[in-house]
């Protein structure tokens, strides 16, 4: 498949078109083979009231397509290819008991999943710069890559002692990269999984153990249920457009900046504030958040009033009920943050919750 | 007894998925794309949207402009990039170029109107290869289309004197072929495209290039490149068809040349443009660098205003003519080249970028950290469209005439005639309103003929691109890139809004200081080598010196 881009140029004042091949053909291209094993088993004990499920897979994903890599001399985009070999596995487990007593009816359900992935093939490539670097072979898909850092420089003349070139604007109040392999500057080295010079692989982007918690009960006209929701580790990275408090400012709220550095304020958590202080948000440790949170997702409270209050006002049925969605979480990630942004995501629909009250009626 | 259920399932299950992108019906396959002269034509209007254009801020990696923060080039201060443009853009225009090449073979047309688009894919794999050549030396040199298990991907930097020789050929093959800028102007319909002068500029410009970096950093053979230099210009010159433009008001016709009034086929001078068009209500292409002007994208420094001359021809440091104490934000501007005011705005310049077109320019460094403002291609009513539809100029005849002038001084041991000073400098001098360079004015004051050859060429071309270039070939980056970058002088009641301002002892703005300024010439006459392009070679591209 030849793809031919197009557009318009004025020559002579005149609107003229032009033609331009912008990525490769690739005739070879065909479908993916995923082949998956599983195991699996169904519980059921004390007369159904407890019930287990559990799971456990590796998927093979034989020709996976993926972008590839060429030198720049190829001089022109590439599409996909099924050169990439992907190994998937994980486990899934439920629980579930229900019962009752009396007039009491509760419930309680867990599920807990986790999921794994390495890339086993990918043309031998290995390179990786700084940030979110999706295909390296020998690694999960989206591993992290960024500097440890070490706090902030407290003066210039700590940083002119570090003696490690970091950046020509570089200095009291900005952040200290650490030069882990000794050659007096922070750098990526040769770029790939055998050398990356002062990069470490900070983790990656995809959720594990990711849980979900169900519990609920009813009693006479009332019922109260909920649904808790969680990943117990994840790591993401925030753009530094969406964190450079003097870059575009319209993306982030004023107060998250407060606590900056000044030579009064040592302990600041945020670097001095700097035009165009980019070098102070590189990818590291500093600014790559952990993803794990818990999330109350839903929380309802309901009354069904009984039935021969409603026959007077020729109901079959009213329910009266109060719920709440994402009222509440916890989670280590930047307030400003919701724990279940994407990656590199930075102008998103405002996170919300809601509150909200309702009848049921049926006649 | 309780009720036990256990189930296991257990097998292998090949799925596929459907991740395959379909071709739209809509878009065009290559192979079946080239039939008729049209086609070859469009396929060639391509390269005249990657060229440069504005806004042009190549010269802030110099000593004669600066943006709002600092350039990692100019100070010294950049790393190796994991990719760059710099590297990848012109290779993807050099394969389009290949592509070009290798698909009029195949084609079953006239091989004389053949001959004309593959001269101008030659012409444009000739510009982008000398955009490698100045940047990183060595490149591999690429003449055909490659797919992804080609082993020529694999392959070293080629020696950049073969690279150049190429370039050389492409631009003779260019000359032959491509449509001459008379004719041209004939047939404005194709205004626009390359001619046969275009190609003999450009190659002036390599040659000149090469020959003087040879020459500077002492290495390979100048005379012969700087001799190739010379016989380019002189074909132009010859051929007569380009002179200095001359506007209606011949006063400002070096200002009217960088506006609208300068546009279009009627001016000779131009050679190549980078074309926008048409207006607000034919919207084909425009630029916006009236606000980003405004926006401080690029803003002259002192070191370049301190070096256009007086009008009596003499420096500023020994003109008569010259306010020697600064006392106000005029007094750099009293008694200067013309050039001067027409490529810089000064206190009290009407039309300054406010929504009123009579509110004159007042000194600021809120935006301009300089305090100095860019005033060629700058307009007020386009400022307040936010469009602007000026054509860029890319080659002009009066770089030609001041190739000319260089290559002849340089080859002939640093010394020129007058009579070839005024076939070339002596041009534009007169044109800009300033008296003649003669071998008698510079020997009666003192003064150097390569340093008044290389000044005229600053002040001539100032900010249009080439002053990073000419300090890197000069060999004098060394010395011009360390130093502070100054901007004008601060005077309390003209900079009202500015407190605390950081200045030198002699009052001006230091915009950096030379203490954050280093230029390393054992490394930072080239290019680092995207660390991506080693890894992806694994290591048959070599990095530069000391990077």
């Amino acid at each position: 498949m030849r793809l031919l881009g197009s557009g318009v140029l004025p020559l002579d004042d005149q609107r003229t078109k032009y033609v331009v091949q912008s990525m490769l053909e690739s005739p070879e291209k065909s479908w993916e083979t995923v082949e998956t094993s599983n195991i699996g088993a169904d519980v059921a004990l004390f007369n159904n009231k407890l019930t287990f499920s559990g799971d456990y897979y590796i998927k093979r994903n034989i020709d996976m397509l993926v972008p590839i890599q060429r030198p720049s001399t190829i001089g022109i985009g590439l599409p996909r290819y099924n050169f990439g070999e992907l190994k998937t596995w994980g486990w899934e487990v439920n629980l579930k008991w229900t019962d009752k007593k009396g007039d009491f009816n509760y419930w309680v359900g867990v599920n807990v999943s986790d999921s794994q992935n390495k890339l086993v093939k990918y043309e031998g490539k290995t390179s990786l710069g700084p940030g979110v670097n999706s295909f390296i072979e020998g690694q999960p898909i989206n591993t992290i890559w960024g500097y440890k850092t070490d706090g902030l420089f407290q003066s210039d003349q700590e940083y002119k002692d570090y003696g490690v070139f970091q950046s020509n604007q570089t200095g009291a109040g900005d952040v200290k990269y650490l030069d882990l392999n000794g050659d007096m500057k922070i750098n990526s080295g040769d770029g790939t999984l055998a050398n990356h010079g002062d990069l470490v692989k900070i983790g990656d982007t995809a959720p594990r153990y990711t849980y979900g918690i169900d519990l609920g009960c009813k009693w006479k006209g009332f019922d109260f249920s909920t649904f808790i929701q969680g990943v117990g580790k994840r790591d993401f990275v925030v753009r530094d457009i969406a964190l450079m408090p003097l870059k575009e400012s319209w993306r982030m709220p004023n107060r998250i900046h407060l606590d900056y550095w000044t030579p009064e304020n040592p302990g600041a958590f945020w670097p001095r504030p700097y035009r165009g202080g980019g070098h102070n948000y590189l990818p590291s440790d500093k600014w790559v958040q952990n993803g794990a949170y818990i999330r109350l997702k839903n929380i309802q409270l309901g009354y069904t009033i009984p039935a021969s209050i409603v026959k007077r006002i020729k109901a079959e049925r009213v329910r009266v009920y109060v719920s709440g969605q994402d009222l509440w979480e916890k989670t280590d990630v930047f307030e400003i943050f919701d724990p279940e942004t994407k990656e590199n995501k930075d102008f998103i629909y405002p996170f919300y919750r809601v509150v909200s009250f309702g009848v049921n009626v049926s006649f | 007894m309780k009720k036990i259920a256990l189930l296991i399932i257990g097998g292998v299950l090949a799925l596929t998925s459907c991740e395959l992108d379909r071709m739209p019906e809509t878009s065009i396959k290559d192979d079946s794309f080239w039939k008729t002269e049209n086609d070859i034509k469009l396929a060639c209007n391509y390269f005249y949207v990657a060229i440069s254009g504005l806004p042009m801020t190549e010269d802030n990696r110099s000593d004669d402009s600066y943006a709002t923060t600092p350039n990692s080039i100019s100070d010294g201060s950049r790393i190796t990039p994991n990719s760059s443009g710099d590297y990848g853009a012109p290779y993807e225009r050099i394969r389009w170029a290949n592509n070009i090449l290798e698909k009029a073979e195949l084609m079953n047309l006239d091989p004389a109107i053949l001959c004309k688009y593959k001269a101008e894919a030659k012409f444009f794999r000739a510009w982008n290869y000398f955009e490698l050549v100045k940047k990183y030396g060595d490149v591999p040199l690429i003449l055909k289309t490659l797919d992804i298990y080609s082993p020529e991907l694999k392959n070293p930097r080629t020696s950049k004197d073969v690279v150049v020789d190429t370039i050389y050929a492409d631009l003779d093959y260019a000359a032959m072929y491509l449509t001459t800028a008379s004719s041209l102007a004939k047939s404005p319909s194709n205004y626009g495209r390359a001619t046969e002068t275009a190609a003999l500029a450009l190659k002036s410009r390599v040659a000149l290039y090469v020959g003087t970096h040879q020459k500077f950093h002492n290495y390979g053979t100048p005379d012969k490149h700087l001799q190739i230099a010379v016989d380019a210009a002189n074909q132009i010159m010859a051929l007569g068809y380009h002179k200095l433009y001359v506007s209606s008001n011949s006063d400002k016709s070096y200002h009217d040349l960088f506006h609208l009034e300068g546009e279009g086929v009627s001016n000779r001078e131009n050679i190549l443009v980078r074309m926008y068009g048409v207006d607000k209500n034919n919207l084909i292409a425009s630029h916006n660098f009236s606000r980003n002007v405004e926006q401080g994208t690029i803003s002259p420094t002192r070191s370049l205003v301190e070096s256009y001359l007086c009008t009596d021809g003499l420096p500023a440091s020994i003109s008569p003519l010259a306010q020697k104490t600064e006392t106000n934000s005029l007094s750099i501007f009293v008694n200067k080249d013309p050039r001067l005011n027409a490529t810089v705005y000064k206190t009290g310049d009407l039309n300054w970028l406010t929504s009123n077109p009579t509110t004159p320019f007042s000194p600021t460094i809120a935006q301009i950290k300089t305090g100095f403002a860019c005033k060629k291609y700058v307009s007020q009513s386009d400022w307040l469209l936010q469009q602007s539809f000026i054509d860029r100029i890319l080659i002009r005849y009066a770089e030609v005439l001041l190739n000319y002038a260089e290559a002849k001084f340089e080859l002939n041991n640093g010394a020129i005639s007058n009579e070839d000073l005024d076939k070339s400098i002596n041009l534009i001098r007169t044109r800009a309103g300033m008296p003649k360079l003669t071998n008698e004015f510079v020997a009666a004051n003192g003064l150097d003929m390569r340093n008044e050859i290389r000044r005229e060429r600053r002040v001539e071309l100032a900010l249009e691109g080439f002053r990073y270039e000419d300090i890197i070939r000069w060999k004098i980056a060394e010395q011009v890139l360390p130093q502070a970058v100054l901007g004008a002088k601060y005077f309390k009641d003209e900079y009202a809004k500015v407190t605390n301002p950081t200045i030198t002892a002699e009052g001006y703005f230091v915009v950096q200081p030379s203490s954050k300024r280093k230029f390393d010439p054992q490394r930072d006459y080239l290019y680092p080598i995207p660390i991506q392009e080693i890894a992806l070679t694994n290591g048959a591209i070599t990095q530069n010196p000391n990077w």
